[in-house]
């Protein structure tokens, strides 16, 4: 059945794969509304593999939303959204994420239940459609060594390694935040959408956490889609920025180009009201 | 026309007391978010002592009337507003329909424990004599039972709709639908405006109540139950938010089922099978095509998710020295328990513990689905009643063993359990609830009456089906057959939910958005889920069957399977002990209680103190009994090793886990200051423990 069907990442997002031209996520002409108000306005932009995007605007700009059409928790009325080419069409969430996918989100979502570590086990077998309940009942799904390893070096990475056996109802907003980093790149995505991920950190936290972010995108070639308010941290950690309100796409270009541009002034200062 | 007419019209006074039921459940719905499982039973209450104050008392009608409905029943109401639903964060469905399920459960059984169970019929009429005829429409007669329904519900329904429309209370009851916090900042007294709801609404069940009570020529705890699944099917149908469309949709309800009476032909099965189900019928209808209750889940209150700050409870970790002589300790139990049932057991206990072991299998199918799947379903009576049903007729037919036919029932069971789960599979919480009770109504009025019978005789149980002679150990094969049984159950039971299914589960109790996030098949899960439940149950229904050596619809009603997930609730939903201790302390305590006077008897005190347990859901969500359990742990731990730094207070796990008010800002007093005191269920367990 489905659940069993393994879809490896190289199969439609291989960020090496996708053939010249082709960026690896795009969007285009996306439209969502809430009732009457349209959230997501005909947005269109492209992410290229390897490359580290910044999504900036004022609250209630619709950049959660647009992540949730990307992630298809939500469905937009109307465009389209590509990966390495292919349109993700009606395909479910867990099936994104599996295409490589990861996510983190702006109103913290853990799994209260479990300790660090087991966040990571268990999104590492989620991510290649591992487990069967005949596995289990033979007792054979224990975590691998392999699994074991990977899941510390991810822990190390992102900096709560020391809280591996912690259960996360004991860890603060900002350690829960890092905890949904790793747990999203322990499944090695070809794409990383942050929402928000420094809200909640303090001032030296959120510098390792571009340093990490930073290093991923280069060391691995991981496009990382950065949601977030403190442009500080923006300006380090991308190499472009689009900038929405209201909806639609104001502004694009690099972080200096945008933050000259007077409709984004306008936008942020908020001289409208 | 005529004939028609002379079927719809004795439908009418159903009707009328459906429709009274589902506008009271809109209300409360509506005005605070509490969608009222105790409805029946309250209304049951009021029936219950009026007909006493009436029938055995002596007391004028007019005056019972006043007691039983225009005072007790709201009364009823603002207790259980005050002590209970109040305490319960908006956010909580989880507890909010445990603790209706409880007073559910708990009220029909404590009345008689209260009263006594006697002299409970023919009921008087409050308005008009029920033995006069007063007029007739198109040629059928229509007396004072009738009358007094339809005018009564006629002016009550008025007043209802005026009091909605043109009074400030009535605006102020529309505003707390949208958010009760809102209201609250409008400067409204919120917590005025639940308890008029609720005053309000428990007075319509009252009402209904008196009035149903002359139509039945005897007062039953089950024809509330059916009064109340007809009012939730009408309330479906309004998507919890219409009051007029409930109000129609009950009567017409009320209707069909006489017209339905009068043309199928009265010796069918279909009919036999049919008008039973037909609340059942259209309350699925209503769960599948209404699209308002598929979005019940969403979050209607803006306000309610401020920010998300996670609960910072601090995990509890039982000392490995004491971990170490606990187990032993549960060792030495359980050796000591086989041995002295395979020795001086006297035959009495015997047969108590080997049913008390069967049950144990049942409600292990409620620890996976409940516990571990995240699910409240209430039907885990009905697919236990599958596997049994089956095993017993393939051997009735076939003289098929009734081991081997557990096996083919555990499966058809599952079968039962998958339909079950795709017909829900966008229902959560209330949905969800509402669908596996219909389900269980289903099997308990239309297909367990007709399969508990072969060629107009009951279906047996004979020994030789049983063939447990193979293995008879000392006479105790019973005993060794259903140990062996739990004890594969159990071991299966734990190799899921240590495996990775059981890690799967896990997530999605923690956040099903970031569960889908991270590649899981949350709805194969889930299919997955209430198929190991069903096998679960279906092997445990069979081995009840071989205990009692009987079958009959009554061991697997739906009733029970209300009473099952109470029990269980009690005891701790997410631990396999907590199943065993349900199982093995609800045949217990009934066969305890048999040596007391007979009114405390059979299951009715069994069920009070059970559903008793289950109202602390709230505070407790990992159960009372395992909150005591740790908390008795947690202080041997300090005298016996007070430097050992695991001695912090016990962590609770509820069903569904983190939804439970683990989102609420903590610390910051809420709004709403009566409803959470700004402190989690969560924080409020851990420093109980501390
Ligand atoms: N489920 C929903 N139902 C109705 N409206 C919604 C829903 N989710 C978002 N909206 C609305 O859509 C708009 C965009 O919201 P969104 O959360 O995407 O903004 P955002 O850019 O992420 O803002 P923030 O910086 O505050 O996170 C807002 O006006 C919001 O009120
Ligand atoms: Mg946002």
């Amino acid at each position: 059945m489905r659940g069993r069907k393994v879809l490896r990442p190289q199969e439609v997002a291989d960020p090496t794969g996708a053939p010249d031209g082709v960026s690896l996520l795009s969007v285009t002409g996306v439209t969502k509304w809430f009732g009457g108000i349209a959230a997501v306005r005909d947005v269109n932009f492209t992410v290229e593999s390897g490359e580290s995007v910044g999504l900036v605007g004022p609250n209630g700009a619709g950049k959660t939303t647009l992540f949730n059409c990307i992630c298809g928790q939500l469905r937009p009325e109307h465009g389209m959204v590509q990966l390495g080419g292919t349109e993700l069409g009606r395909l479910p969430t867990f099936q994104r994420a599996r295409l490589g996918i990861g996510r983190t989100y702006q109103r913290v979502e853990v799994f209260t239940d479990m300790t660090v570590a087991e966040h990571l086990l268990v999104a590492e077998r989620a991510r290649y459609a591992g487990g069967q309940l005949w596995h289990d009942l033979c007792n054979r799904s224990r975590p691998t060594p392999a699994e074991l390893k990977r899941v510390a070096q991810v822990l190390d990475m992102v900096g709560v390694g020391d809280r591996a056996d912690t259960p996360v109802s004991a860890l603060g907003l900002g350690s829960c935040r890092l905890v949904e980093l790793a747990r999203a790149l322990v499944a090695d995505p070809v794409l990383l959408l942050a929402d928000e991920p420094s809200s909640g950190l303090d001032v030296r936290e959120t510098q390792e956490l571009a340093n990490v972010l930073r290093t991923l995108q280069r060391e691995r070639g991981m496009a990382v889609l950065l949601v977030e308010h403190d442009l500080h941290m923006v300006a380090q950690v991308v190499d472009r920025v689009v900038v929405m309100d209201l909806g639609t796409v104001i502004a694009q270009g690099t972080f200096d180009e945008v933050m000259a541009d007077s409709t984004v002034r306008h936008a942020y200062l908020g001289t409208s009201g | 026309m005529e004939h028609f007419l002379g079927f719809a019209i004795p439908g009418i006074p159903y009707g009328c007391t459906y429709a009274i039921v589902a506008v009271g459940l809109v209300l409360t719905y509506q005005a605070t978010g509490v969608f009222n499982f105790a409805f029946g039973a309250q209304a049951y209450t009021s029936a219950f002592v009026y007909t006493k104050l009436v029938q055995n008392d002596q007391f004028p009608i007019w005056l019972a009337f006043l007691l039983s409905v225009v005072v007790l029943a709201p009364l009823l109401g603002l207790i259980f507003d005050r002590f209970l639903f109040r305490k319960i964060p908006n956010s909580n469905t989880t507890a909010k329909l445990v603790t209706g399920l409880s007073l559910f459960v708990g009220i029909p059984a404590l009345l008689p424990v209260l009263f006594g169970s006697q002299n409970q019929y023919n009921s008087p009429s409050i308005l008009f004599n029920p033995d006069t005829v007063y007029f007739r429409v198109a040629g059928t007669p229509v007396n004072g039972i009738y009358l007094s329904s339809v005018v009564v519900t006629a002016v009550v329904l008025v007043a209802l709709v005026a009091l909605m429309r043109f009074t400030n209370l009535g605006l102020q009851m529309r505003g707390a639908v949208e958010s009760r916090r809102l209201v609250q900042l409008d400067g409204v007294n919120s917590g005025r405006v639940i308890a008029t709801a609720w005053a309000v609404s428990s007075f319509l069940a009252g009402l209904a109540g008196v009035l149903l009570a002359p139509i039945y020529g005897q007062l039953q705890a089950q024809d509330y139950a059916t009064l109340l699944v007809a009012a939730f099917a009408a309330a479906a149908w309004a998507a919890l938010r219409s009051m007029p469309i409930a109000a129609l949709v009950g009567i017409l309800m009320g209707i069909a089922d006489t017209v339905l009476q009068g043309y199928l032909p009265a010796t069918s099965t279909l009919s036999a099978a049919v008008l039973p189900s037909l609340p059942f019928i259209v309350l699925v209808a209503a769960l599948l095509l209404v699209p308002g209750m598929r979005r019940l889940q969403d979050d209607k209150d803006p306000l309610a998710s401020v920010d998300p700050p996670p609960p910072p409870t601090t995990a509890a970790v039982r000392a490995p020295q004491l971990s170490r002589v606990i187990r032993v300790l549960w060792y030495l139990l359980l050796g000591a328990f086989i041995i002295s049932m395979l020795s001086w057991m006297p035959k009495t206990w015997e047969s108590v513990f080997n049913s008390g072991l069967a049950f144990s299998t049942i409600f292990l199918s409620i620890t996976l689905i409940t516990g571990m799947g995240g699910q409240l379903s209430l039907s885990q009576a009905t697919l236990a009643g599958v596997g049994a049903f089956t095993a017993a007729q393939l051997a009735n037919h076939l003289g098929l063993n009734f081991l081997a036919g557990a096996v083919v029932g555990a499966v058809l069971a599952a079968a039962v359990a998958v339909v079950l789960a795709l017909a829900s599979l966008r229902l959560k919480g209330l949905g969800l609830a509402l669908m596996t009770i219909a389900a269980a109504l289903f099997f308990d009025n239309s297909v367990f009456s007709q399969v508990s019978v072969i060629n107009g005789r009951a279906l047996t149980v004979q020994a030789k089906w049983v063939g447990l002679g193979i293995l008879d150990v000392n006479g105790h094969s019973l005993f060794v057959v259903l140990m062996i049984v739990l004890v594969i159950c159990v071991a299966g039971v734990m190799l899921v939910r240590n495996g990775t299914t059981g890690r799967y589960l896990a997530a999605q109790r923690g956040s099903e958005t970031a569960a889908a996030g991270i590649g899981i098949n949350i709805t194969w899960q889930r299919i997955q889920i209430f198929a190991l439940s069903g096998v679960v149950a279906g092997i445990g229904g069979t081995m009840l069957v071989i205990q009692q050596q009987s079958v009959n619809a009554a061991q697997f009603n739906y009733e029970l399977s209300l009473a099952f997930v109470v029990i269980v609730i009690t005891t701790g939903v997410s631990t396999i002990e907590g199943a065993i201790q349900a199982g093995m302390g609800f045949v217990v305590i009934q066969q305890l209680l048999t040596y007391l006077p007979a009114r405390f008897g059979g299951t009715g005190l069994t069920f009070v103190l059970f559903a008793a347990g289950a109202l602390t859901y709230v505070a407790h969500p990992e159960g009372i009994l395992e909150f005591q359990k740790r908390r008795w742990t947690m202080r041997f731990q300090r005298l016996l090793f007070p430097d050992d730094p695991s001695s912090g207070p016990p962590a609770p796990r509820g069903i569904g886990g983190g939804d439970n008010g683990a989102k609420l800002p903590l610390g910051v007093p809420s709004l709403d200051g009566s409803h959470t005191g700004g402190v989690t269920p969560e924080s409020g367990t851990g420093l109980e423990g501390a």
